[in-house]
């Protein structure tokens, strides 16, 4: 080889070359003193990379984090850890879903229902309220904060997000695992068209109403997997 | 079991790194999540250093203090997506980093800087200099481009494939290599000659 | 399965793959020691990961594969990483047998390939897109997730969570918290003895046979399909059925109250603690007493 390979001598550092690459380097390291030098260099970079040992940063940082969290507790904390893995409960005002003009209003005695944008996946998500400590039952009334006609609507137009978005990156998905996704969420479509015609005539049924919300969160979730497959797929 | 009370003596001794483990971090996650101020504190104290460890090698030292209140800000914000089925520590580093490189990026936009990558725009090191002769490895990566520093962090001291770094960061898989590349080049000019 | 006879399957089956007549199957076997508090690590894009356990403080990794693939096994701190450069793609599987000591925390992530994990007592975190997840143990947190397959998971001392979107969740004998969230396929439980659980799918349905916890609270829910509960016969629980279409079927002597918000049906067993939620869109939701038919 009458060149250096310096520009591979990182990947063969890394054992990111193919074996035939890989014999062709050290054939020319056997012979080289200074690419064999320059590799020995390169291991200690990345040997010094790998000891790094932090120190605490020299300030106390706690207060200024537990003020700007302070400032944030205005809101109830709305979304439990195990938000999935518990049973949800939801409570409505009946004069609120009756009020709002849209065939499903959910609202919940803990929280307004807002949908939350989450910047870095860009999906919308329902919270789930956690039930207040005493109620019991279901379809208990209380007061709430305020409705939220538009929620539904946000709702929608995140799906309708994902959705384009899976349809730019879906081919990165192989046919058969594009397929299945199509398959359920087309089961799941199914299962909220059902639900919103059944709503049509008992707007004021609490699960259907719940069970709605449950069906598009499904479907966002099945989204956001598949679109997250996706950007994973070279 | 610690209760979290910030008491006049030093809290970093009772509540340091060395006790902070995954199932402790899981119960306090789940706590914080639910509102426990003090839970929270206690993932602060176990993951402090090394979230701003990553901070100050990714935005330099002045900088680092207010990332990491972002950082923990951010993260308590985002609990409730952290389902528990990896570490707590994992799931902060990649808050950070996302957090970083969102930063950067909608900084650079505001400045309307264009990168030069065969310039050598580095970060103003504020920190004094050791005294010893070699530079040390945080000076050295102060005065490298920006992207060839992010991926050279990334890679080399926070231990991200190419893969997972090219998502990262939006580029080629290609391009982290040779950034890769470029930054020991230049990491060796200053630590080994 | 014997080992050695899944290594020789994954090899007849590549000798019989692929488009070159002289793709040759190679194997490799290789022994890591590893530190205490070691987690193991497996990225797999095709092929078949099967984990076993053994006493050593040690990592074992046999491999079958094409000869310009070579398997890696990376120590990083306390993560015993093990991959394929360059990595595969599905005409080029590895298929791995790994051996490890029972206590160590596994994490697996294949796209096509099957998952069979037996004899551990550790927490574990696998998915899969095309492939079975099959798990006997674990402890701790099992976090399954397949695409286009089943999991089943029998004798965990820990708490589950599964999904799966075209596939069916299987869990046996379970002491621990459940969520098993399907799609497209039926959510089965039986021998459970857990706190929370939820069991829900779109198209499918849901069977559940287990205990019902005086502090406990178990929500069970479909679209297009059948809910089926057996339940100690002194159980004591609140139950709540909810459906637009369908019915509920319960053997249980006492008054069903219809509420007045919609199909929705609630009754008291026993101290009524345990909260009991059944939720059917189309289907039929039975609740027996065990040993009932």
């Amino acid at each position: 080889m009458s060149t250096h390979p310096t520009e591979r001598l990182s990947e063969y550092v890394d054992d990111e070359l193919t074996r035939a690459e890989r014999a062709r380097v050290e054939a020319h390291l056997a012979t080289c003193e200074e690419c064999a030098a320059l590799v020995a260099d390169l291991r200690a970079v990345v040997a010094a990379a790998g000891e790094v040992a932090d120190a605490p940063p020299a300030t106390d940082l706690w207060p200024g984090i537990a003020r700007r969290i302070a400032e944030r507790s205005g809101e109830p904390k709305v979304v439990a850890l195990e938000s999935r893995r518990r049973p949800r409960r939801l409570t409505f005002s009946i004069s609120q879903l009756v009020a709002a003009s849209l065939a499903v209003a959910l609202l919940s005695a803990a929280a307004v229902w807002t949908a939350l944008r989450e910047p870095e996946t860009g999906v919308v998500r329902a919270p789930e309220a956690s039930a207040p400590a005493g109620t019991s039952g279901t379809g208990t009334l209380v007061s709430d904060a305020g409705a939220a006609p538009d929620a539904f609507a946000e709702y929608e137009a995140a799906v309708a997000e994902l959705e384009r978005l899976l349809d730019e990156v879906g081919d990165r998905i192989d046919p058969a695992t594009r397929r299945a996704f199509d398959e359920n969420l087309a089961i799941i479509d199914g299962a909220i068209r059902q639900t919103r015609r059944a709503l049509e005539s008992n707007p004021n049924d609490i699960y259907l109403n719940t069970h709605l919300a449950n069906t598009m969160q499904r479907k966002i979730d099945v989204l956001q997997g598949a679109t997250r497959l996706a950007r994973a797929s070279t | 079991m610690q209760d979290g009370t910030r008491a006049a003596e030093d809290p970093l001794l009772a509540l340091s790194a060395d006790t902070s483990t995954p199932e402790g971090d899981l119960k306090d996650a789940r706590l914080a999540a639910e509102g426990d101020t003090r839970a929270f504190e206690r993932l602060y104290r176990g993951h402090s250093t090394r979230v701003h460890g990553l901070a100050r090698r990714m935005v330099g030292y002045e900088e680092a203090d207010e990332l990491t209140q972002d950082v923990f800000v951010r993260a308590w914000e985002k609990l409730d997506t952290f389902r528990g089925d990896a570490a707590f520590g994992t799931w902060i580093h990649r808050v950070a980093i996302n957090l970083m490189l969102a930063r950067q990026q909608t900084r650079k936009r505001d400045r309307q800087r264009f990168e030069d990558d065969d310039a050598r725009i580095g970060l103003a090191p504020v920190r004094p200099r050791p005294t010893e002769s070699k530079v040390d490895l945080e000076a050295a990566l102060a005065s490298l481009p920006e992207r060839a520093r992010r991926v050279f962090v990334l890679h080399d001291v926070e231990g991200y494939k190419h893969h997972e770094i090219a998502e990262m960061m939006e580029i080629n898989v290609g391009t982290s290599k040779s950034q890769l590349h470029r930054a020991r080049m230049l990491m060796r000019e200053q630590l080994v000659v | 399965m014997n080992p050695t006879r899944v290594l020789l399957l994954a090899a007849v089956a590549w000798g019989t793959l692929g488009a070159t007549a002289r793709a040759q199957t190679y194997q490799t076997d290789r022994t890591v020691e590893t530190p205490p508090g070691a987690r193991l690590h497996v990225e797999n894009p095709a092929g078949d990961v099967t984990i076993r356990t053994w006493g050593r403080s040690a990592v074992r990794v046999q491999a079958s594969h094409r000869s310009n693939t070579r398997v890696e096994i990376q120590t990083r701190g306390p993560l015993v990483q093990v991959g394929v450069q360059p990595p595969g793609h599905p005409g080029n599987p590895v298929s791995y047998m790994v051996t490890v000591p029972a206590d160590m925390p596994i994490e697996v992530h294949v796209i096509h390939g099957n998952v069979d994990v037996a004899g551990t007592r550790a927490p574990m975190e696998i998915d899969a897109v095309h492939g079975t997840i099959r798990v006997q143990g674990g402890a701790g947190t099992l976090a399954l997730a397949s695409v286009q397959g089943a999991i089943v998971v029998t004798g965990a001392r820990g708490d589950v969570k599964a999904e799966s979107v075209n596939q069916g969740i299987d869990l046996t004998d379970i002491r621990g918290d459940i969520t098993a969230e399907a799609v497209n396929g039926r959510v089965r439980l039986s021998g459970i003895d857990a706190r929370r659980v939820t069991g829900e799918t779109v198209n499918g349905s849901v069977s559940y046979q287990g205990s019902i916890r005086s502090d406990g609270w178990y929500r069970f829910s479909t679209h297009n399909g059948s809910i089926d509960l057996v339940v100690p016969a002194d159980a004591g629980a609140t139950f709540t059925a909810s459906t637009f279409n369908g019915t509920l079927e319960t053997g249980f002597p006492v008054t069903l109250r219809e509420a007045k918000q919609g199909k929705q049906f609630s009754f008291t067993l026993g101290s009524g603690d345990a909260r009991v939620e059944l939720e059917s869109f189309n289907g039929t939701m039975r609740i027996r007493r065990t040993g009932e038919p």
